[in-house]
């Protein structure tokens, strides 16, 4: 058992030795290689070439990192700002939303019936007016009605005071069929009264 | 197209009774305000006025001032609601030397709420008492206008309401979609108006200028005018005619022996006329598709298939001369 005691006694003392040995080795390896790298280092300087960031992965402190993220914070903040003061210091009518003013339903309806007929009448006018003997006239005493209608129609959207307006503007409607009506039957009077003549004149 | 019209109007009452139903079945409240000022004047000082949704009235008082009193209504389903419309209606007010200005202003609500209830709504009616020898700029639009007498320049535009005046002096009147019944105008006038009638009772030197409607006219010295689609009807000219017309008949009670031309165009529509027995003048008259009768001696009618004319000197002819020429239309003389 002594035996055994010494030899591994003797056999630790051997890997002490070894140990240390290595670890002087590795410590003049690591000088070496250090000593190396900066020669390397030194001598690119010396080249004036750029020196390139070691191709090994970097690690950045996060000190750094919190820097990074305080000014991309600090940055946006200042674009919003600035959004902002622009959209304050911006006129308010530039910001308002233009909407159609739209005309009741109950207008919109009689507006589309009277409209479609007037339009029916107007051109039943027109085939049978070959001659154009009231035609034009009746046209432009319609289209100024239908200014008077359209002024109308604003100003109830403005002034509001629905029934003085609809009563108004119902009245224009129907003085302008009133128009077409008496015009048609104008254009009877007068084609028979031609018709008449031209009998009269081929007897 | 007749049923169309009818279809049409049956429509357009349809709408009509709905929406004074919905006048008689809506609660209405109703909030008043009224605007008294008195401005001292001159004689020629000028007053303009312009206002909407509402009738003016001018009277005369003997005083040196205008008395200005207007009474603005509104009404809504609510007290705040009508209060909030008649808070909307001012009238501007200003006197710069010898102008008085007084102009109703309505603040624009908001387009995006029109409402069809009618028991919602304004008036602004305008009592206004002022000396006759005063000048109006007057413009006024859904409402009646009367007016006693003034006797300086007068610029009238009555639209949608009716006018009615006494004495005015010289004229320059518009009025669209409503009658206009003028007692006197005491200087050159001219008066135009659309879809409504016109009576003059007396007016020395006028023009007309009228569409859809009828025109009556008393005693007028000279006259100057075009009907369209109207009827015409003047009781007396002492100096002189010159009138164009177009679907409407024509006729002139007298014609004085103080005139000195008459000339009248008419297209599809007969002229009737009656000139002094004593007057002497030129004579000449055609119409086509028409006829041609008078009682005055001596002047012959030819008469061709579509076309008759007459032509020759009354009591010896001399310098006043009258033209008559028809289309589709009778010529008379009494």
């Amino acid at each position: 058992m002594k035996e055994q005691k010494k030899l591994t006694a003797f056999e630790h003392t051997l890997l002490r030795q070894q140990q240390a040995e290595q670890e002087e080795l590795e410590q003049d390896l690591t000088m070496d290689r250090l000593a190396q790298h900066w020669e390397g280092i030194s001598n690119q300087l010396e080249e004036g070439i750029e020196v390139l960031q070691p191709t090994t992965e970097k690690v950045v402190p996060v000190r750094y990192l919190w820097r990074a993220i305080a000014a991309a914070a600090g940055l946006l903040l200042l674009t919003w700002g600035y959004h902002f003061y622009a959209l304050q210091q911006r006129p308010s009518s530039d910001i308002v939303v233009v909407k159609t003013p739209e005309l009741p339903l109950e207008i919109k309806q009689a507006e589309e019936a009277s409209f479609a007929t007037l339009r029916e009448d107007i051109q039943q006018l027109q085939k049978r007016d070959t001659a154009q003997w009231i035609a034009p006239k009746t046209l432009e005493a319609l289209e100024e009605l239908e200014e008077a209608y359209q002024q109308m129609k604003n100003e109830l959207l403005e002034d509001q005071n629905g029934k003085v307006l609809i009563n108004a503007m119902l009245e224009n409607l129907r003085l302008r069929h009133h128009i077409l009506e008496k015009s048609v039957l104008q254009l009877e009077r007068i084609q028979q009264h031609s018709e008449e003549q031209l009998n009269y004149k081929e007897l | 197209m007749r049923s169309n019209y009818i279809k049409t109007l049956w429509s357009l009452c349809l709408l009509f009774c709905c929406i004074t139903t919905s006048q008689a079945i809506g609660p209405k409240q109703t909030k008043e305000k009224t605007i008294k000022a008195s401005y001292q004047v001159k004689a020629n000082d000028l007053l303009e006025l312009s206002n909407k949704y509402g009738n003016i009235m001018i009277e005369n008082h003997q005083g040196n001032s205008i008395e200005l009193e207007v009474k603005i209504k509104a009404w809504d389903g609510t007290a705040k609601k009508a209060q909030a419309t008649l808070d909307r209606i001012s009238i501007q007010r200003e006197q710069h030397g010898r102008k008085v200005s007084l102009k109703t202003m309505i603040d624009h609500q908001d387009p995006n709420k029109v409402s069809l209830n009618s028991s919602k709504g304004f008036h602004i009616n305008y009592v206004i008492k002022m000396p006759e020898d005063m000048s109006l700029e007057l413009e006024n639009k859904f409402g009646n206008v009367q007016i006693a007498n003034v006797l300086g320049e007068v610029e009238l535009e009555v639209k949608h309401g009716h006018l009615q005046a006494g004495i005015l002096g010289k004229g320059d009147l518009e009025i669209k979609f409503g009658n206009a019944d003028i007692e006197r105008l005491n200087k050159s006038s001219s008066i135009e108006i659309k879809h409504g009638n016109l009576q003059v009772k007396k007016a020395t030197k006028l023009e007309i200028k009228q569409a859809h409607g009828n025109l009556q006219l008393g005693e007028i010295e000279e006259l100057e005018g075009m009907v369209e689609h109207g009827n015409i009807s003047i009781e007396q000219v002492s100096k002189s005619i010159k009138w164009e017309s177009e679907f409407g008949n024509f006729s002139l009670g007298k014609v004085k022996t103080t005139f000195r031309h008459v000339k009248i165009e008419v297209e599809h529509g007969n002229v009737r006329m009656n000139i002094d027995k004593a007057a002497n003048f030129d004579f000449t008259a055609t119409t086509t598709h028409g006829k041609i009768n008078h009682n005055i001696p001596n002047l012959k009618i030819d008469k061709g298939h579509i076309e008759e004319s007459a032509k020759g000197p009354v009591n010896g002819g001399g310098n006043a001369a009258v033209d008559i020429a028809v289309d589709f239309g009778n010529i008379s003389l009494d």
